[in-house]
């Protein structure tokens, strides 16, 4: 079985992603959408799938479809129509989807990745097309029974199949996190996994390196947030190189990831081998996308993350990492924006709104939205700083207490009496009795020609002060202390 | 259309056939198909697929909320049901 040579395998990989669409009703009836509404609340007889109901295509649905395949720089069908995959299952009551097979609304986009290759060229990952359908209901699955809620039946998706273009489980990351990005900046979506209007499959095969045919393919679902996914594709490969090393044979197959024991289970399948018998709805003719209307919902997108990420690096020298930071979201592009305008130090602007406005960002789990600080309150904060009130470590104290009371920089360094007043006389006292303390040690150092002492007295100045003493004032006072 | 096409066919439509039947609509649904076969003749390269007899482009509607049905009346029908939602036999066991 082992063979002398080994022989190294590349993983294939390709994402399906599902956004549902954030309209106020179904795609194909106008029952209400409401995610957590109670149970069946929201039917009619077309999502219901009684007899003799008739589908109308929701015209939202279209706009929003046509944004998303903007954003993933797709080019837009002239002219659109639906096709039924058929299929039983309990929560699709028709017997059949409405979905697009042939034709979808958007195809032939592109995204670039923020991750690089070895020569240094961004990745980019190929969208092969993004289609429009409709959801299925919800079962829950109980003991002897299951029980279903056809609220989400009918709701409307769109389906982004990129290309096999991915090679690792950072590269599908990476992609997620910007069609994610990018579809943020177009309000059409929660974008939320947990409550389900973001779902994610994998494809995954391994072939080995260099060759053309693509592995047997295996598809993984169940996956409920996008580090789960990273972590079923590295499972995947190692799990289909380990079968294929051994001189085994891989099934072209459905396998579940199980977050509680980390690894894919076959799915066990009742069904016959997928055929879904797709054909034309004939319910539902052609829709014309005329192009006036998609110029029209073009200018209306605001600036999306690429260009912006470039103006950004252009205008304001940032670096790449920062601007790439920045535009990761709408929100906290705006900010940046809104506070640059009011300081012209845009670099510094971008250095606390990359560092500490996003540590509490991850720290509270919360968006921008959700921190009670203003882009003038920040640029209240600098103005502090920049003008001796406040050093590096009170600004930081002040700054986590602005986000919680929304107050501004100048009452929160009061309240907090971390405002730095010229009392020279307590400053001398400290420096006196610092010097006295360290006479021996770090005073002496530092007469030895130990500069990285002075720091060090400086900073036992400084906290004799209670943080009110901004270093660069301290050192040369010290300095000359010292010296006589 | 041969035996196990028909047994395919009617098992993914969850149709359930005697065995008497299988051989009659192998039948019945070849003649058909043959029919419909003939339309292979023409030359239609350049004719574009119908794929609906009413051209009645573009008929789309607002985004307007409408009313649903009542909970009750929705889950009315069902041969079964539990505080609203339809019950049915389990799908995974
Ligand atoms: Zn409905």
């Amino acid at each position: 079985m082992a063979t002398a040579t080994t022989i190294k395998y590349e993983p294939v990989i390709g994402l399906e992603v599902h956004v549902q669409l954030k309209t106020k009703t179904k795609a194909f009836c106008s029952c209400k959408v409401e995610f957590g509404a109670p149970a069946n609340s929201h039917t009619c007889p077309v999502c219901l799938g009684l007899p003799g109901a008739l589908p109308v295509l929701n015209k939202e649905v279209v706009t929003l479809a046509i944004k998303v395949g903007l954003a993933l720089n797709c080019q837009i069908a002239h002219r659109i129509k639906f096709d039924r995959k058929n299929y039983f299952y309990p929560d699709l009551p028709k017997g059949y989807q409405i979905t697009q097979y042939d034709g979808p609304i958007c195809f032939d986009g592109i995204l670039e990745l923020p991750i690089h290759d070895a020569s240094g060229a961004p990745r980019n990952c190929r969208v092969t097309r993004a289609h429009l359908e409709e959801d299925a209901g919800k079962s829950i699955h109980l003991e002897g029974s299951t029980l279903i809620d056809l609220n989400r039946a009918g709701t409307a998706l769109v389906e982004i199949v990129s290309a096999p273009d991915l090679r690792s489980a950072e590269e599908a990351h990476a992609y997620l996190t910007t069609l994610k990005r990018n579809l943020s900046y177009l309000d059409v979506s929660e974008l939320s996994m947990e409550k389900g209007s973001l779902r994610c499959d994998a494809n995954i095969s391994i072939k080995p390196e260099g060759a053309i045919k693509l592995g047997t393919r295996v598809e993984v679902k169940n996956m409920n947030s996008f580090k789960s996914v990273a972590s079923a594709i590295r499972f995947e490969i190692e799990r289909q190189t380990k079968v294929v090393s051994a001189g085994g044979t891989l099934h072209q197959e459905t396998r579940l990831w199980d977050e509680d024991q980390l690894c894919t289970r076959a799915m066990r399948s009742k069904e016959e081998a997928n055929d879904y018998r797709y054909f034309p709805e004939p319910d539902l003719s052609w829709f014309n996308i005329d192009r006036k209307w998609v110029e029209q919902i073009q200018s209306s997108l605001p600036e999306l993350p690429e260009k912006r990420l470039l103006r950004f690096l252009d205008d304001y020298k940032l670096e790449r990492g920062e601007a790439e930071f920045l535009v990761s979201e709408r929100e906290l592009a705006e900010f940046f924006e809104h506070a640059v305008k009011l300081y012209q130090k845009p670099r510094k602007v971008a250095a606390w709104v990359a560092g500490e406005f996003s540590h509490a960002m991850q720290e509270r789990a919360i968006g921008v939205k959700g921190l009670k600080i203003t882009p003038a309150a920040l640029i209240g904060l600098m103005d502090l700083l920049d003008a001796g009130k406040l050093n590096n470590v009170t600004a930081k104290e002040v700054f986590a207490a602005m986000l919680d009371s929304g107050e501004d920089a100048l009452a929160v360094a009061r309240r907090l009496n971390k405002l730095i007043e010229q009392d020279s006389g307590a400053v001398d006292k400290a420096i006196i009795e610092v010097m006295l303390e360290f006479a021996d040690k770090a005073v002496a150092d530092y007469k030895a020609g130990k500069d990285v002492a002075l720091g060090f007295l400086v900073g036992q100045v400084v906290r004799k002060l209670k943080g009110k003493a901004n270093p660069k004032e301290i050192a040369p006072l010290l300095t000359k202390a010292i010296r006589g | 259309m041969d035996e196990h096409t028909v047994r395919h066919v009617a098992k993914l439509a969850r149709l359930e056939l005697a065995e008497g039947e299988i051989a009659r609509l192998a039948g019945d649904l070849s003649k058909i198909t043959h029919y419909i076969e003939q339309m292979g003749k023409l030359d239609v390269r350049h004719v574009e697929a119908t794929i609906h007899p009413v051209v009645d482009e573009n008929a789309w509607r607002p985004d307007e909320i409408h009313a649903s049905f009542p909970r009750d009346v929705a889950v009315k029908n069902a041969p079964d049901k539990d505080q609203g939602f339809f019950k049915v036999p389990p799908v995974i066991e």
